[in-house]
């Protein structure tokens, strides 16, 4: 289950990246075409420069922390995977299409790190004291 | 279709995720006391190793930053010493080489795997063969790499510490060859590309490496049968000494 769960948030990271590309794509065009100095457009430009650094966080958030997810505790897995979920689901409000699936399967991945057995979970600061 | 999934990004997240299993169960195997630091550290070493492998081609293309692609010899050495550096704090020597040892045919599976990516999507590539081929660079290198791991899995299985030393000569010596082959921008340097110039380096550090451990093990062995400076003789009682033996 854990296993599952690690695979799917790499992935998610993995498809992630053209999404976070399309996001800079569309921040780019709304910066050659001096939107940041349009005083009509200067707060949507504001809006997709977060939105490309909330999706490039996501990209490589979801890939290290899936690395990690068996040491980091179901805690932290899970709510890190729904943070990252959210992240890319946010990216819907530039019509971002490409977000989609990796929200998806974000939150597939918390499901079932949220399921997973306890025992399957390698919390470091508990096997040293153990040990 | 609102979505295209590019088959470069697939065979490196497989490789990623074959490369993470294959790591976690060595470690589990070989190394007991440090197994969770050790794999904690590989992982965020790896994204060090991805942010350096994006700069050095940068570096040698002379490329904008956001343009660049990756250089595997730029992850590995940014990754390396980010790692090296790391584990002065949290492992000791021969945990720090167990892990290495440990690591190596992880490496060369996420390697093998990520270069089939490259064939797929086209970078990576080699000369002409004849007039419409070109040598499939990717596909030898991800053969041998392949290959490669296979023959490490095994001679670990009897000589496990021996696995980095075998990577560090035959990775860099088929990298050397292999870029006579290929043909894409890559940065040159004195009539040798960047990537033959980092193997040459690897070469030399292994070939040191090799020579100082070898001088060490005989130096410890020589003296583990001199005889002590207050040595008695045969025959004589003497509790500590490696020659009479305690008689």
């Amino acid at each position: 289950m854990l296993n599952g769960a690690m695979v799917l948030m790499i992935l998610a990271g993995i498809f992630g990246l053209p999404a976070a590309a399309c996001s800079s794509a569309c921040a780019g065009l709304g910066h050659s075409l001096g939107a940041q100095n349009d005083p009509n457009a200067a707060a949507g430009q504001a809006i997709m420069e977060t939105l490309k650094w909330l999706a490039i966080l996501a990209s490589f958030g979801s890939i290290i922390v899936g690395a990690l997810v068996k040491r980091v505790g179901k805690t932290v897995g899970g709510v890190a995977s729904l943070l990252f979920c959210g992240m890319f689901a946010a990216l819907l409000i530039q019509a971002n299409l490409m977000a989609i699936l990796p929200a998806l399967m974000l939150l597939v991945a918390a499901i079932m790190i949220w399921v997973a057995p306890e025992e399957q979970f390698r919390n470091i600061v508990r096997v040293e004291a153990a040990r | 279709m609102f979505y295209t999934l590019s088959p470069y990004n697939v065979l490196n997240g497989l490789g990623l995720i074959a490369g993470l299993f294959l790591l976690d169960q060595a470690l589990e195997r070989r190394t007991s006391d440090s197994r969770d630091r050790a794999y904690v550290l590989f992982v965020l070493c790896s994204a060090t190793g991805w942010l350096a492998a994006h700069m050095f081609d940068a570096l040698v293309t002379r490329q904008p930053l956001g343009y660049a692609g990756f250089t595997y010899y730029g992850g590995f050495l940014g990754g390396g010493s980010a790692f090296l550096l790391l584990s002065l704090r949290w492992l000791s020597p021969d945990q720090l080489l167990r892990s290495l040892n440990c690591a190596v045919v992880p490496l060369l599976v996420a390697h093998g795997i990520g270069r089939v990516g490259c064939f797929f999507a086209g970078c990576c590539y080699g000369r002409l063969l004849g007039v419409h081929f070109r040598h499939p660079t990717q596909l030898y290198e991800a053969a041998f790499l392949l290959v490669l791991a296979a023959v490490v899995a095994c001679i670990q299985r009897r000589h496990f510490m021996s696995g980095l030393r075998l990577y560090l000569f035959a990775y860099p010596t088929f990298r050397f060859f292999i870029e006579f082959l290929r043909a894409d921008e890559r940065g040159s340097f004195y009539g040798l590309s960047t990537s033959q110039w980092v193997s040459f380096g690897l070469l030399i550090l292994a070939s040191v490496w090799t020579y100082v451990s070898r001088e060490a093990t005989s130096a410890s062995a020589s003296r583990a049968i001199q005889p002590p400076s207050t040595c008695l003789g045969e025959g004589q009682r003497c509790p500590a000494c490696p020659i009479t033996g305690g008689s």
